[in-house]
């Protein structure tokens, strides 16, 4: 293994296992940290049951949600950016995050939610929650690519209908708001904000266990991806069927970014940007290495901003999504420029 | 038989294509769990009927006495909601609860530790005096109330919420036996169930009559076994609301007619025909122009749909929240299309200031004096010394 390889990856651990303590202890209500160690090691502590909750309902899952999604998120964007072979594209390129908020809107605006006057009353709808109704709405996108994938030979064309896509379901949204009531925008721009914390300990071995299905699934891509970064003229070439490739990336990508967008709300930049910061860091395009580097890098990104977000002294949480980009945005800046001569897709 | 094979390949191509779009049985079959996922209403234990329920007005909330408690049944609006009916046990503190109460949720009274999440609630317990049992509110920003102040300045009282986002380790820390919270129609966010804290939907703003909405101070009675203070405390609100709406029918009088509210970001949300304001409206002796419309809350319209009715208007209330003075000029610069209308032209616009006069914090239990207002507005003659409180005619 190379030396900054190994460097790369040391100082990832290291700052992610950092992060996920910090995570723990820091909190708009001061807990003691030795006791806080001494509860997650399973040793009797001196903190009331209000602590307990505190951590074990909110900290802890909080901080195994951010790493999951920030994870989930990198890697999605990764295989997005390697199938378009665009350093633009990310998860929501493709509409699957707005047919989430479309989902939403729907649930919030025509049921009628929070004000109770339903524009149309349409029963079922409203009887899931917010969740549900931002998965099925990513669903919805997602099977409606795979059958025009099916269909069109050209991946360009592809990412073109899928960018309409996100522009259709947007203005559906738009006008759906344009009809509501005050109290269901504010609920809708709320969910837009994005939150790690939609997570408690009953749901997190659910998410878990789907998000980890996900990302081991993409390892086993790397190959295949390895060889449709080259083109897919010359993958076919090296006798892989791109057919199939194409659609088990989207089905991947769409399926990490539904799950993640259902729970913790269209949570942006970090599937741009995260690829980019990982394949800068390690010095590479091999997805053998990329995916692991963009699943570790996505995870210390998305704990740094979960902590920031949350610091004591900060008036409440701040909102999740303006926080990634805030932070995240100069840091890829920064890399960028640092090696600005190379491409990022050539190093 | 040209016809039969092109029936035939017709019937072929729809089978491939089924059998291509596996994809749509997929997301049938999930939409299909997630429907069966959602929870069924609950069974209800009790049966309040209309004798035994101790409210008058207000429609979505039944108090029933019950041994030596009540039982509490909070309704909501829409029907779907897993708990669109949620009955609560109130017993005392001090007594053991009998075995076949056992299964209500319970809630002890007087509760001591309350999370208030709208000023609509701590605002009658601030007027009985029981500052000492809140313990959390929402949006300190923009409470008005000195006293409320004072708590949150000593850290008496901590905000939990604000623009609408929780903060569930300050909520925690609270240590709350109750939270009082504007309900959800998508079931309790699963966040705020995890608190441990018992959770009491308060789905006030509902009501649509000033009565009924101002009769939900009498819960907090209840849970804070002060219900003898609450009760004689409403039959006084209710005894001037309604002499008042007498002395308006009993008097002969044109009745002006009423436009509300004004445009904001190209929608103008006029009050529906059956909302708070129209009843209140409607029993000062005036012609509210909406009237006959049927929502209960807001509905936005068109600026021009507005002046093609409501020009002509001998009144035009609006609400606005300003610290500094709020006129006629301030009014224009708003929008140029606000001369087209006789009120403002005439100088009739009332104005609710809502920063200066705390309508949101106070006026819901107050609505005899929000009545007084608009009759002293439209009919002068009828109680001339009435001093406003919550309305004014704007003069400049």
């Amino acid at each position: 293994m190379r030396k900054r390889t190994v460097i790369s990856l040391v100082f990832l651990l290291i700052s992610g296992v950092l992060l996920l303590f910090l995570n723990l202890f820091l909190g708009s209500v001061a807990i003691d940290s030795k006791e806080v160690l001494y509860a997650l090691l399973g040793r009797t502590t001196n903190l009331d049951s209000s602590s307990l909750i505190i951590l074990y309902e909110y900290r802890f899952p909080q901080a195994i949600v951010a790493i999951l999604a920030g994870a989930g998120l990198a890697v999605a964007g990764l295989l997005m950016q390697t199938l378009f072979r665009n350093p633009l594209a990310d998860p929501s390129i493709l509409g699957i995050s707005s047919g989430a908020s479309l989902g939403v809107a729907l649930l919030l605006f025509v049921a009628g939610s929070f004000s109770g006057q339903a524009v149309v009353s349409l029963g079922w709808i409203s009887t899931l929650g917010v969740s549900a109704a931002a998965f099925t709405g990513a669903l919805v996108v997602l099977f409606f690519l795979l059958l025009m994938s099916a269909r069109i030979k050209q991946v360009v064309t592809l990412l073109i209908i899928g960018i309409m896509i996100a522009y259709l379901t947007g203005s559906l949204t738009g006008l759906l708001r344009f009809y509501s009531q005050k109290e269901d925008i504010q609920a809708f721009v709320i969910w837009g904000m994005g939150t790690f914390s939609g997570v408690g300990s009953a749901q997190l071995p659910f998410f878990s266990a789907a998000i980890l299905v996900g990302l081991f699934a993409a390892l086993f891509l790397s190959k295949p991806l390895n060889m449709m970064l080259l083109g897919n003229r010359y993958a076919e070439n090296l006798g892989l069927n791109t057919k199939l490739h194409t659609n088990l990336i989207l089905l991947l990508a769409g399926y990490l970014t539904a799950i993640i967008t259902a729970y913790a709300g269209p949570i942006a930049f970090i599937g741009l940007a995260v690829p980019h910061i990982a394949r800068n860091l390690f010095k590479t395009s091999d997805h053998r290495l990329l995916i692991p580097a963009s699943i570790l890098s996505g995870a210390v990104l998305a704990l740094f901003c979960n902590l920031i977000a949350r610091l004591p002294g900060l008036e409440g949480n701040l909102p999740i999504n303006s926080i990634t980009s805030l932070i995240g945005a100069p840091f890829v800046i920064w890399v960028m420029l640092r090696q600005h001569k190379q491409s990022a897709f050539e190093s | 038989m040209l016809f039969y094979s092109a029936k035939v390949k017709t019937i072929y191509k729809i089978n491939t294509f089924l059998k291509k779009q596996f994809s749509f049985y997929l997301f049938f079959a999930l939409l299909g769990f997630f429907t069966a996922c959602t929870n069924q209403p609950e069974q209800k234990q009790f049966v309040i009927s209309p004798q035994e329920n101790l409210i008058q007005f207000a429609k979505g909330v039944r108090v029933m006495p019950l041994g030596d408690g009540f039982l509490l049944q909070i309704d909501l609006p829409w029907k779907s909601s897993a708990e669109a009916e949620k009955q609560f046990l109130l017993w005392p503190d001090s007594l053991d609860v009998p075995l076949k109460f056992q299964t209500l949720p319970l809630i002890k009274t007087p509760v001591k530790k309350l999370v208030t999440l709208s000023s609509t609630q701590w605002s009658p317990l601030l007027k009985l005096g029981l500052e000492n049992h809140i313990v959390g509110i929402s949006e300190a920003d923009y409470v008005l109330d000195s006293l409320m102040q004072q708590l949150l300045a000593a850290n008496k009282v901590v905000e939990v919420a604000k623009n609408g986002q929780f903060d569930f380790e300050k909520l925690i820390n609270t240590k709350a036996e109750l939270v009082l919270f504007s309900p959800y129609p998508t079931g309790t966010p699963v966040s705020l169930t995890r608190t441990g804290i018992t959770l009491l939907a308060w789905p006030d703003y509902i009501e649509n009559s000033p009565l009924g909405r101002a009769e939900w101070f009498r819960i907090l009675g209840f849970l804070t076994q002060k219900n003898t203070t609450t009760d004689k405390w409403f039959a006084d609100v209710v005894q001037n609301y309604q002499s008042l709406k007498q002395l308006v029918a009993d008097s002969e009088h044109q009745k002006p007619t009423i436009i509300a509210e004004k445009a904001f970001n190209g929608q103008w949300y006029i009050p529906g025909g059956k909302s708070y304001l129209a009843q209140i409206f409607e029993d000062a002796g005036a012609d509210y122009l909406w009237r006959d419309e049927s929502s209960t809350a807001s509905v936005p319209l068109d600026i021009e749909t507005i002046i093609a009715k409501g020009s002509a208007a001998d009144y035009w209330r609006i609400s606005q929240a300003s610290s500094a003075d709020y006129g006629y000029s301030q009014l224009l610069k708003e929008n140029a299309l606000y001369s087209s209308f006789e009120a403002f032209n005439n100088r009739k616009v009332i104005l609710c200031n809502t920063f200066k006069t705390g309508y949101f914090e106070k006026s819901q239990y107050e609505p005899d004096v929000l009545l007084a207002d608009f009759i002293h507005i439209f009919h002068p003659n009828l109680l001339p010394n009435h001093q406003p409180v919550y309305h004014h005619l704007l003069t400049e």
